[in-house]
């Protein structure tokens, strides 16, 4: 610690936490020393975070205005990428669906894994089997699992519609339906992911210390009211987190839906997420400088979405008994 | 304790020098042997072109080929990176949505220049295959296969109903013809009424009479051409030039036979939208599913592997259409990768490769039409030999024949043709609603096609 602040004359006060207002120079010269000695430590994950970060988002933005196909050279298009996203590249529909599929998976997967940390957080027998039995799915290959899923919900020979005509039901034709082939896309995802998510709400309903409870229950609050107004505000930062990083993640959906809709997006363009549309733009078509656009698109969506949750909670989380 | 490290540390250098040593000349040989890369998807024909390039290895001892198959969904985009990362392989198969693409972006070696020093007589090759690979003067691989398209039948189902296939049959988009007359025949409901049959029930159907994909190559384009359609006007079109009523028509006649008819297999027992991503055909065929099977002659390995001895299997041609009977043409050529780092040995390979000694092991072994027209009797006598007429697919070939699309952006377009066509497979309609399916096809190939250059 003392490398580190030598030459600055804000130091480590009465064992208080170090506070970058705490780090003012004395005076310029000062300050560039302690840029000098601090940049080399700094400088691996500088480099890091530039060369694969911030070059390759400058590199896509700029790609946005720009005619490329993967080889040879690139030509200006100004604006047209992004006219041919709309016009051409379904962008509005398939935020659209994008849109939807979070819809779908969100608030469903929040829920039950809530729900199931709730269930899994009990002191008793074979609890930790459950906990590794629920994230078993999570540490599944998200393609093979789509695959598997994929010959479960195939007509007539699929499992489920195997089931469902043992009681009499014509399964729906799920996967070549417009009506049930998103919702089976989410119901994979949220199968696939609901152990992982549990995990952050295990990890911070055990955080929460049990004189809270111990107080509310000598007030005679009940076990459901506990869950209110204890469990859930404490549990804030880890709703935030999962919610911001599974908003992020269903915007960003990919491999299942390739593999559950053979990467056509259909039927019809009803499960073309904007995931899908910027490979098939992109990898397929190779329009590299319109692929880029739509990324773009998708960056500033999520990021107004990202920023939104921050708004929500940022005066409703308290990180006093965070994990 | 020292002791013994140093002891260890001494003993590591005897070996690893001991090994230098050893190595000398095994290194030196290596440093001879010149490794080329070979990418295809087909894993049926790999086995015929590892045993072609056996023969080749024994002929250039110090080439040695390695094959990698890479399925056909992923294999363009995976190919293009591979090129733009530098790491692209020596030899590949080309397929013809993707090549003027890949000509524009330059990945591919124009081998006119070698012809002559290879005493190559381009006359021996069926000549569309020629000319699909040329361009501006320039001439992009020597062919090496053909294929057509017909249905494989499921005889022994045909023969249980003594049902046998018209000939000559037709079709017209008004009343169907002698097609859908015996699609009727065929078609055969759980309580063994067939399509004909005012007692039929389509909700419960037991087999279908044929299947008819989403896809341009195996489906549609073959309608479209026999009702005096095309997809593009000529290779290197710089449009598409399917928004004609012939087209609408052609495709509405697909739909009314799953859907008004119900005599061809819905779309969606082919997957979404009807394209027949994972094989489903194949798979309901042998099932006896679909009493016939639309498809190319690259599937008879696959087919009769399939079926085993579950049926016997015959082949029947295209019904003839409005304009007579026409079957969508294709060719494979191996592009040799403008920057190999072993051009000359890639280039004996390729000269191998479209040699009539490697299309006779190809052929012989029931792996591919040989592009040489003189071997075609090779594949079918070995397929005839195996219980599988493969006669009318040739037939077709000296019939009347359109090739894949071929112009820069094509596999795009064909992509956002199946997705904007899938609800025209997935369900009925009528023919303001396919026309209307079809138009935004149309706008959506045009942009892939203007986009990329075309």
């Amino acid at each position: 610690m003392a490398v580190a602040t030598a030459g600055v004359e804000g130091r480590l006060e009465g064992g208080g936490a170090l506070r970058p207002d705490r780090l003012r120079p004395s005076n310029g010269n000062g300050g560039l020393r302690a840029f000098a000695r601090a940049f080399p430590f700094v400088l691996p994950s500088f480099v890091g975070v530039t060369v694969f970060l911030v070059v390759p988002v400058i590199f896509v933005f700029v790609l946005s205005f720009l005619n490329w196909s993967g080889a040879g050279p690139f030509s200006w298009a100004g604006v047209q990428n992004w006219v041919n996203i709309f016009k051409y590249d379904g962008a509005a529909h398939s935020l659209g669906v994008t849109a939807y599929y979070v819809l779908l998976n969100i608030p469903l997967q929040t829920v039950l894994a809530l729900g199931l940390a709730v269930m899994l957080n009990r002191k008793r027998r074979g609890m930790g089997f459950y906990r590794v039995l629920f994230l078993a799915p999570y540490l599944s290959t998200p393609v093979a699992m789509g695959i598997i899923w994929f010959w479960v919900f195939q007509p007539q020979n699929g499992a489920i519609d195997h089931f469902l005509g043992l009681v009499g039901i014509t399964g729906p034709n799920w996967l070549n339906s417009s009506l049930w082939a998103m919702p089976v896309v989410a119901a994979v995802n949220i199968w696939q992911y609901l152990g992982f998510n549990m995990l952050f709400f295990f990890a911070g309903l055990q955080s929460i210390p049990r004189s809270l409870y111990e107080a509310a229950e000598i007030d005679g609050a009940s076990k459901w009211r506990q869950f209110w107004r204890i469990s859930l505000p404490l549990l804030n930062p880890t709703m935030l987190f999962v919610l911001v990083t599974d908003v992020i993640g269903s915007f960003q959906v990919f491999d299942t839906l390739y593999v559950l809709t053979g990467g056509s997006g259909g039927p019809g363009d009803s499960t073309k997420v904007i995931s899908l549309q910027i490979y098939n733009v992109g990898f397929v078509g190779t329009r590299y400088g319109e692929a880029a656009a739509l990324s773009v698109l998708l960056f500033a969506v999520v990021l107004l979405f990202s920023v939104g949750q921050f708004m929500f909670f940022r005066n409703r989380t308290t990180y006093e008994y965070s994990a | 304790m020292k002791a013994r490290k140093w002891a260890s540390t001494l003993m590591a250098a005897v070996t690893i020098g001991g090994l230098g040593l050893a190595g000398v000349p095994a290194s030196a040989s290596a440093a001879q042997t010149v490794n080329l890369s070979y990418t295809l998807w087909d894993p049926h024909e790999q086995v015929g072109y590892q045993k072609s390039i056996n023969v080749f290895e024994k002929m250039h001892p110090n080439i040695h080929v390695t094959i990698t198959q890479i399925p056909y969904n992923s294999y363009q985009t995976k190919l293009q990176e591979e090129f733009n990362s530098g790491t692209g392989p020596d030899l590949f198969w080309v397929n013809t949505p993707w090549l003027s693409t890949w000509i524009k972006d330059g990945y591919m070696l124009n081998i006119r220049p070698y012809l002559k020093k290879w005493g190559v007589n381009l006359g021996v090759y069926y000549p569309s295959l020629v000319s699909l690979h040329e361009y501006k003067g320039a001439l992009y691989g020597l062919p090496k296969d053909w294929d057509t398209i017909a249905f494989y039948v499921n005889e022994t189902y045909m023969a249980k109903h003594h049902l046998t296939v018209p000939s000559n049959w037709t079709w017209n988009p008004t009343n169907g013809g002698t097609f859908l007359k015996f699609l009727k025949q065929a078609t055969i409901d759980t309580a063994g009424n067939n399509a004909a049959s005012p007692k039929f029930n389509s909700g419960s159907v037991a087999t279908y009479a044929a299947d008819i994909a989403n896809s341009a190559q195996t489906g549609f384009e073959n309608f479209w051409q026999m009702n005096g359609c095309h997809i593009i006007p000529a290779a290197y079109a710089s449009h598409v030039s399917f928004n004609t009523p012939a087209c609408y028509q052609a495709t509405q006649f697909i739909r009314d036979l799953m859907y008004k008819d119900h005599v061809v297999a819905p779309g969606s027992l082919l997957g979404t939208n009807g394209t027949n991503p994972s094989s489903q055909d194949e798979a309901l065929f042998a099932q006896g599913k679909i009493a016939m099977l639309m498809a190319g002659d690259w599937y008879t390995s696959g087919v009769a592997e399939l079926v085993g001895k579950k049926f016997k299997i015959g082949v029947v041609p295209l019904p003839a259409g409005p304009k007579g009977r026409w079957s969508v043409f294709n060719g494979l050529i191996d592009g040799v990768n403008v920057h190999s780092k072993n051009l000359p040995q890639a280039l004996m390979l390729e000269q191998w490769l479209g040699s009539a000694a490697s299309q006779k092991i190809m052929g012989a072994g029931g792996y591919i039409w040989p592009a040489i027209k003189s071997l075609d009797p090779l594949f079918a006598n070995y397929w005839k030999a195996h219980g599988i007429p493969m006669q009318p697919f040739l037939d077709e070939a000296h019939g009347n024949v359109v090739d894949w699309p071929n112009t820069p952006g094509m596999n795009q377009a064909l992509t956002d043709m199946g997705s904007d066509m899938g609800p025209i497979w997935l369900g009925g309609g009528n023919l303001a609603s396919t026309t209307s399916l079809l138009q935004k096809a149309y706008g959506d190939a045009n942009h892939d096609l203007s986009a990329a250059g075309a």
